[in-house]
C-alpha cells in the first residue's frame, strides 16, 4: 500500500503556515457545529465531551499541511475525533496494540491509522458497507456502534441495555458476520 | 491446521473460508470485549501464526472494523439518551468563537500554532454568530426504519418510531411532547408540579409519571399503557370533551374523528416489540398494518380497495422481513400482491 504520511506544519515557511490557518479556520467555521452534533450522538454529553475531541480533532489538523488536498475534510475530523475518544479507552488502545503486533511484521498498515492514502481509499468499500449496515437490525447496530465507535465494553453495553454478555458478543459476531458478506460478495468471491 | 495459502476464488473451499471468517469475528468480539485474558491474547496469536488463511481473514475483518468510521451518518440510527439530552438544552455548547480560541491556545501550547495566534481577532470577527440562545421547542424525526431513544432534562425517555416526527417542549409549568407522524414510548419522570401532555391527532394524553406507548395512524390514534395511570382526553374546545383513564395494562383507540374505543387489555411484549425490531399485531386493521411496515421501507405499499383497509390480520415478523410478511397475508387473505417497479399494492383477488 503507498503510504504518503503527512508532513508537520511547523516545518513550513511562514507564509504557507498563514494559508494553512486559513484553510483551518475556514474548516472550523464550516464544521465544528456538524462534528460536534456527530460527536454527542456518539459519545452523548461525555465523557469524553464531543467538544473536547472536536477540539483535538482540529488541533491535529492544524499539524497537518496537506489539509487543502483532503476531499473529505468533514470525514477526516469525525474519524480523528472518534479514534480520541477510543484511544482513551485501556481496553481499546490494549487490542490494538496486539493486532497491530501481530499483522505489522507482514507489513501492513498500523491499526486505526488514519492518512491520506485511507482518506482517499476506494469509496466503493465504503458504499458496499453502507448498504450492508443498512440490513443490520437496530439491535445489531447498536452493539456495533457502541463497540466500534464509542469503544464500550461489552459490561458497558450489558449495563446499558440489559442484555448479557454472551448475547452482546453473538449479536457484534453477526453483524460482523453481514459485513463480511456483503465484502466478500463485491470483492467476487461469491 | 497448515499454512495453505487457500485460493479465496475456490468454490470447493469456501466453506473452509467461512469457517475462518466465523472464527475471525469470534477473535474481533473477543478482543474488544474489554475481557480478553492473557490466555485468549495468546490463543489469537496462536491462531494467526497458524495459517495466512487465518491471518488474511482476520487483516480484512480488521479493515471493514477500521473503515467503519467513514461511513456516511454511521453515528445515526442509534441515539443514546444522554446525547439528545445535552442537545436538548445545549447544542452548540461553548459557541464557535470561544471552541477555535481554545484549539489555537491548545495548539499553541503544543508548539503547532506558532504564528498563528495573532490571527484570533479576526477570527473571531469572522465566527460572530449567535447559537448560544436558550431552545425551548425543538423538533425530532426518524427516518425510515430509524428507531431512536431520546432523553428529555427531566429525565423523561422516549423511543421514536420509525418514520417519527415529534416536537418535544419543555417549560416551567408543562412538559409537551405533539406528535406530528408516528408514534413514541414514553416513560416520563414523575414530576407532579409539572404535567407531561402529549398531543397526538384528535387526543392529548396528559401523566405526570408513567409509561405509555402513543402510535398515530392513519385513521386512529392508540394510547397503550404500561403502568402508572394515563388521562386520556379528546381535543375539543367546549367542556364535553371525552375522557378516559387508563392503567396498566390498558389500551384505547381514539378515532380521527374523536370517537374512543373500548378500553381493552393488552400484551406489553406484542405492542412493544418495535423497540426490538420486530413487529406484531393481534387481530389489527391491514390499513394500520400498512401503515408500520411503510415506516421501514422506501417502496411503499398501498391498498387498493378500501374495504380491505378494515380487514383483520394477526402475524408477526421482523421489519426487515415484510416481503414475507406480504407473502404471508397473500397466503391467508383473499388478496393478491401486485408488484412493480415503482409500487407494491394489495388488491382483492378476484377468484
Amino acid at each position: 500500500m503507498n503510504l504518503r504520511l503527512l508532513k508537520p506544519a511547523a516545518a513550513e515557511p511562514p507564509t504557507a503556515r498563514t494559508r494553512h490557518s486559513g484553510l483551518v479556520e475556514r474548516l472550523y467555521r464550516d464544521h465544528w457545529k456538524v462534528l460536534c452534533g456527530r460527536l454527542r450522538k456518539v459519545f452523548g454529553s461525555g465523557p469524553p465531551e464531543p467538544e473536547d475531541l472536536a477540539q483535538t480533532a482540529f488541533e491535529k489538523l492544524l499539524e497537518y499541511t496537506d489539509a487543502a488536498r483532503l476531499d473529505d475534510p468533514a470525514s477526516f475530523l469525525f474519524r480523528i475525533a472518534i479514534n480520541a475518544g477510543r484511544d482513551r479507552r485501556r481496553h481499546i488502545v490494549r487490542a490494538k496494540a496486539l493486532i497491530e503486533a501481530q499483522l505489522a511484521p507482514e507489513g501492513l498498515e498500523p491499526v486505526d491509522q488514519i492518512t491520506p492514502s485511507n482518506v482517499y481509499e476506494t469509496r466503493e468499500r465504503i458504499a458496499v458497507t453502507e448498504r450492508a449496515l443498512a440490513s443490520l437490525t437496530p439491535k445489531q447496530r447498536e452493539v456495533l456502534i457502541r463497540s466500534r465507535l464509542k469503544g464500550e465494553t461489552f459490561e458497558q453495553i450489558r449495563d446499558a441495555r440489559g442484555w448479557s454478555k454472551a448475547d452482546i458478543s453473538r449479536t457484534l459476531q453477526a453483524a460482523l458476520g453481514v459485513l463480511q458478506s456483503a465484502m466478500r460478495e463485491y470483492a467476487g468471491h461469491d | 491446521m497448515t499454512d495453505s495459502g487457500t485460493s479465496e476464488t475456490d468454490p470447493a473451499m469456501r466453506p473452509r473460508r467461512d469457517a475462518i471468517d466465523a472464527q475471525a469475528r469470534e477473535w474481533m468480539s473477543c478482543l474488544y470485549s474489554g475481557e480478553i485474558t492473557e490466555r485468549e491474547r495468546a490463543g489469537f496469536q496462536a491462531w494467526l501464526a497458524e495459517s495466512a488463511d487465518h491471518r488474511a481473514a482476520f487483516r480484512m475483518l480488521d479493515d471493514l472494523w477500521t473503515s467503519l468510521d467513514r461511513v456516511p451518518d454511521i453515528e445515526n440510527g442509534w441515539f443514546e439518551s444522554s446525547a439528545v439530552a445535552s442537545n436538548f438544552t445545549t447544542p452548540f455548547q461553548g459557541g464557535l468563537r470561544s471552541g477555535w480560541r481554545t484549539v489555537l491556545r491548545t495548539a499553541a501550547k503544543a508548539g503547532i500554532a506558532a504564528g498563528l495566534v495573532a490571527s484570533i481577532a479576526a477570527i473571531a470577527t469572522l465566527t460572530t454568530l449567535n447559537l448560544m440562545g436558550r431552545v425551548d421547542e425543538r423538533q425530532f424525526a426518524t427516518t425510515l426504519g430509524e428507531v431512536r431513544t431520546l432523553g428529555l432534562t427531566d429525565g423523561s425517555q422516549l423511543v421514536m418510531r420509525a418514520d417519527t416526527a415529534i416536537v418535544a417542549g419543555m417549560s416551567a409549568e408543562e412538559r409537551s411532547v405533539t406528535i406530528e407522524r408516528g408514534g413514541a414510548y414514553f416513560d416520563v419522570t414523575k414530576d407532579e408540579d409539572r404535567p407531561f401532555v402529549v398531543s397526538a391527532g384528535a387526543v392529548d394524553i396528559r401523566v405526570h409519571g408513567t409509561a405509555f406507548d402513543v402510535l398515530k395512524g392513519p385513521s386512529s390514534v392508540t394510547v397503550s399503557v404500561t403502568h402508572g395511570r394515563v388521562a386520556v382526553s379528546e381535543v375539543a374546545e367546549d367542556s364535553g370533551a371525552q375522557s378516559v383513564e387508563l392503567t396498566g395494562g390498558q389500551q384505547v383507540t381514539v378515532a380521527a374523528d374523536g370517537t374512543f374505543g373500548a378500553i381493552t387489555e393488552f400484551d406489553p411484549k406484542r405492542v412493544l416489540s418495535w423497540r426490538d425490531g420486530r413487529l406484531s399485531y393481534f387481530n389489527a386493521r391491514l390499513e394500520d398494518i400498512i401503515a408500520d411496515v411503510n415506516r421501514y421501507r422506501t417502496l411503499k405499499i398501498g391498498i387498493e380497495d378500501a374495504a380491505l383497509e378494515d380487514l383483520r390480520i394477526t402475524t408477526m415478523f421482523r421489519v426487515e422481513h415484510t416481503d414475507q410478511m406480504l407473502a404471508g397475508i397473500e397466503a391467508t387473505e383473499p388478496v393478491t400482491i401486485v408488484r412493480s417497479p415503482t409500487s407494491i399494492t394489495i388488491r382483492r383477488r378476484e377468484d
